[in-house]
C-alpha cells in the first residue's frame, strides 16, 4: 500500500492540477442524471461556454488512477509528431474550397 | 463494439453554430492554420479515442480540418476554435459510424505502443487493459471520458456533444465506474488486477 501511495503521488504530480480536480469531483455530482441511453431525455438545459468555472467548488484530493490512465492514453497520441499529411493538407488550403453560407 | 450514441445536435456535419446571416470576419488562411495547429493533437487523440484505430482516427482528423476550413464561415471569432473544430470530428465520426456498423477495432500496434507508457503501471493498471476496457463502453461514455482526458471543461465537454452539463458528468462517473468494473473483471482472470477505488466513489458518489 505504501508503494500504491507513493506512486500515486508521483503520478498525480504528472496531472495538471485544474485537470486534476476536474476529474476527482466528477463523482460527486449527479449520477442520476441523464442515462446510459443515447441521450434520451437529456436535452434539459441547454451547453454554456461562458461565465464562470462552475463545478470546482468541491476539492476532491482523492487519486483516480482511471482517470490518471486515461489522461495518459490521450497523452500519448498527443505527444506524437504530427504526420506530414497533416501538414501538406494545411499547407494546401485553398480560398476556393471555402462553402458558401447555407449551401 | 458501435458508435451508436451520435448526436448532432450541437451543429450539424461542417459544425455550423451560427446561423447564416450571423457571420462575423472570416478565418484567414494563416489563422486557420495557426489554430488548428494548435489543438491538432488533442484532436487528432480525441479521434483515436472515440474510434479506436489510428488510421481512421486520422482519416477523420483530416476531414474534420477540410470541413472545418470549408465552413469557416460559420465559425465566430474570439469563440472556441477548439470546441468548434470537435464537434465538426465528433459529428463527423458519428455520421460515418452509422453507415458502417463495424467501425472500431482494435488496434493491436498502439497497444503495443501504450505498452510501453509507464508510471500508471505502478499503480495498478496497465494502459492496454484501459484501452481495452475503454474500447468496450458505450460511445457517449467513451467521447466523455476522452474529452476530459483532452483538458475539456465540462462546459466544453457540453457544448461538444450538446448535453446538459448534469450529463456530462453522469456519463463521466458512469464510465469511469463501467471500466473500473471492466478492469476488476479482467483481474480476476488473471488480467490487470483490481483497481481501487478513488473516495469518491467509495463514498458512494
Amino acid at each position: 500500500m505504501e508503494t500504491l501511495e507513493r506512486h500515486t503521488l508521483i503520478a498525480r504530480s504528472r496531472i495538471h492540477p485544474a485537470q486534476h480536480q476536474d476529474q476527482d469531483t466528477v463523482g460527486q455530482g449527479s449520477a442520476d442524471e441523464g442515462g446510459d441511453g443515447p441521450d434520451h431525455g437529456e436535452e434539459a438545459e441547454p451547453a454554456r461556454s461562458s461565465g464562470p468555472a462552475p463545478d470546482r467548488e468541491e476539492p476532491d484530493l482523492a487519486f483516480d488512477p482511471i482517470a490518471a490512465a486515461l489522461r495518459q492514453i490521450h497523452d500519448h497520441v498527443a505527444a506524437e509528431d504530427i504526420p506530414e499529411d497533416f501538414l501538406r493538407l494545411l499547407d494546401q488550403l485553398d480560398d476556393s474550397q471555402s462553402r458558401e453560407p447555407g449551401k | 463494439m458501435t458508435m451508436d450514441a451520435g448526436d448532432s445536435r450541437a451543429g450539424g456535419d461542417d459544425g455550423s453554430l451560427v446561423p447564416a446571416g450571423d457571420q462575423a470576419a472570416t478565418l484567414t488562411k494563416d489563422q486557420f492554420r495557426r489554430e488548428v495547429l494548435a489543438i491538432l493533437p488533442q484532436l487528432r487523440a480525441f479521434a483515436r479515442g472515440i474510434c479506436g484505430n489510428r488510421d481512421l482516427a486520422d482519416d477523420l482528423a483530416q476531414e474534420a480540418m477540410m470541413r472545418a476550413w470549408a465552413s469557416r464561415h460559420t465559425f465566430r471569432p474570439g469563440t472556441n476554435f477548439k470546441a468548434w473544430i470537435f464537434i465538426i470530428l465528433r459529428n463527423r465520426c458519428y455520421s460515418l459510424a452509422r453507415k458502417n456498423s463495424r467501425f472500431v477495432t482494435w488496434d493491436p500496434e498502439a497497444a503495443e505502443r501504450i505498452l510501453v507508457a509507464q508510471p500508471t503501471q505502478h499503480v495498478g493498471i496497465d494502459l492496454a487493459d484501459v484501452q481495452k476496457a475503454l474500447e468496450k463502453l458505450p460511445a457517449e461514455q467513451r467521447e466523455m471520458l476522452m474529452l476530459v482526458a483532452a483538458d475539456m471543461s465540462y462546459e466544453e465537454a457540453a457544448e461538444i456533444t450538446g448535453c446538459a452539463i448534469g450529463t456530462v458528468k453522469s456519463r463521466i462517473a458512469r464510465g469511469r465506474l463501467a471500466l473500473r468494473r471492466l478492469l476488476a473483471e479482467d483481474g480476476e482472470e488473471g488480467g490487470a488486477g483490481v483497481v481501487p477505488a478513488p473516495a469518491w466513489f467509495a463514498a458512494g458518489g
